[in-house]
């Protein structure tokens, strides 16, 4: 019985490890699959899922653009215009860029887990291109978020205590690039994320929780 | 011994028993919402957060007085729904909102300040009302799923974390109305400060109130045109 027991064990590892030697491959579907959960835990606040679904060295690089800061526009269009107007008086609109990596991405993600569940996400189309390994593909797409920007204001109660009021919404236009792939075992991680966002504030939209 | 006891049946009484309890049972898993609980806060400190159900008749007064201004004037009472009419700038973004309970009314008695001594305040305190869920409806769509009321007055966050929840242990759901209450020469003075989604100087998009039809789906919620520009400048003083 107990040769038995090693045979099965040592043919269930050595599956284990072609699975995850490579002879597993994305595809489309696996990559759209991977996208759209990984989405679904950021809306949600998952950080476990967040963290897990990146590689050990994942990188993630952010250049954000102000577009019309301190003031609150309608729409993408007219935060646009507003900051081709100030490029057209020589204002610079810079952006910031940041680098994060693994580890500081899961405590961003760990400490805005509440609000990442008041953020609203829509998602354009994705562009996948899958090497011809099918172990690493690029993936392309365009996102909209709005999340809600509070402020805390003195509380009746008491002085330890704040009542939160919400004063605008932050809505983000983000083109995403990043590098899936296979880990190890043979599920999908994300590589790394390259972002390229531009932020402005438009009138507060009503939190669906209240 | 126990189990191999015969057991004795009377045959004619059985049936009407069992159907008995089974309209018990019935009734008490379906038969709809508790009603309503009136709760005062006595103590709100860290340790000892508290609320008992409010007996004492000047604190039920009080709450009385909210409730007769908060209800009628901004909610549509149904069995175990509240809803609101929210009319928003555009007709696409206005819709209704629902609240189900079951709900608490709760009081915070405070102090009478020196200021509202002097003009005749013989009580003062805040009161809440409060939902266990809510979802909403757009003119033309469909509802959204029933989430859990999320609160704006006792989750601070700004606090350390050992003492960002723990206050809300006395507390049942969260706050969907709230108004400064004060007892002046005699008469019950409610002030509103925010119900559903709206804050004081957007109160007026509860009005009109939400109709049957509006709930059938039979009619729109109009939208209206407010001008809040300043509206939330004036209302945030700390951080």
């Amino acid at each position: 019985m107990n040769h038995v027991f090693r045979y099965v064990t040592l043919i269930l590892c050595a599956c284990g490890l072609l699975a995850g030697c490579g002879h597993k491959k994305l595809t489309e579907e696996s990559v759209r699959n991977f996208v759209d959960a990984a989405d679904e835990a950021f809306t949600k606040g998952k950080v476990t899922a967040i963290c897990e679904s990146r590689s050990d060295d994942f990188v993630l690089t952010v250049t954000e653009f102000a577009l019309a800061e301190n003031r609150i526009v309608a729409d993408y269009a007219e935060a646009q215009r507003v900051a081709a107007e100030r490029e057209a008086a020589h204002e610079l609109v810079k952006g910031k860029t940041q680098t994060v990596k693994l580890k500081e991405l899961c405590a961003l993600a760990y400490q805005s887990r509440a609000q990442f569940r008041r953020t609203r996400l829509q998602r354009g189309p994705l562009q996948i291109a899958i090497d011809p390994d099918g172990k690493r593909a690029v993936v392309r797409t365009h996102y909209t978020t709005w999340e809600p920007e509070d402020v805390r204001g003195d509380s009746p109660l008491s002085y330890h205590d704040s009542v939160e009021h919400q004063i605008a919404t932050k809505q983000t236009e983000s083109d995403d690039e990043s590098i899936v792939i296979l880990d190890p075992h043979g599920d999908l991680r994300f590589a790394a994320t390259t972002s390229v966002s531009k932020w402005f504030r438009v009138p507060s939209q009503r939190d669906s929780r209240l | 011994m126990k189990n191999n006891m015969p057991i004795q049946i009377s045959t004619r009484q059985t049936p009407i028993r069992l159907a008995l309890a089974a309209l018990a049972v019935t009734l008490s898993a379906c038969g709809g919402p508790k009603g309503d609980q009136l709760r005062t806060v006595h103590s709100y400190d860290f340790a000892s957060c508290d609320s008992k159900p409010t007996t004492d008749a000047n604190e039920r007064a009080a709450l009385d007085a909210f409730k007769a201004e908060i209800e009628p004037s901004h909610f549509l009472r149904d069995r175990n729904t509240l809803t609101v009419a929210n009319h928003e700038e555009s007709l696409a973004t206005s819709g209704l909102r629902q609240y189900s309970g079951p709900f608490y009314w709760y009081l915070h008695p405070g102090q009478v300040q020196k200021r509202d001594a002097e003009r005749g305040v013989t009580w003062s305190g805040m009161a809440y009302l409060h939902a266990d869920k809510v979802r909403f409806r757009a003119n033309g769509g469909d509802w959204g799923e029933w989430q859990r009321v999320r609160t704006r007055n006792f989750g601070n966050t700004n606090l350390r974390s050992a003492d960002r929840m723990p206050r809300w242990k006395c507390l049942m759901n969260a706050e969907i109305a709230w108004a400064s209450v004060k007892l002046r020469n005699g008469q019950w003075e409610v002030e509103p400060e925010a119900v559903s989604v709206y804050e004081t100087s957007e109160l007026e998009r509860l009005r009109p109130l939400a109709t049957r039809a509006q709930i059938d789906g039979k009619e729109a919620v109009e939208s209206r045109h407010l001008d809040t520009s300043d509206a939330t400048s004036g209302s945030a003083s700390r951080n």
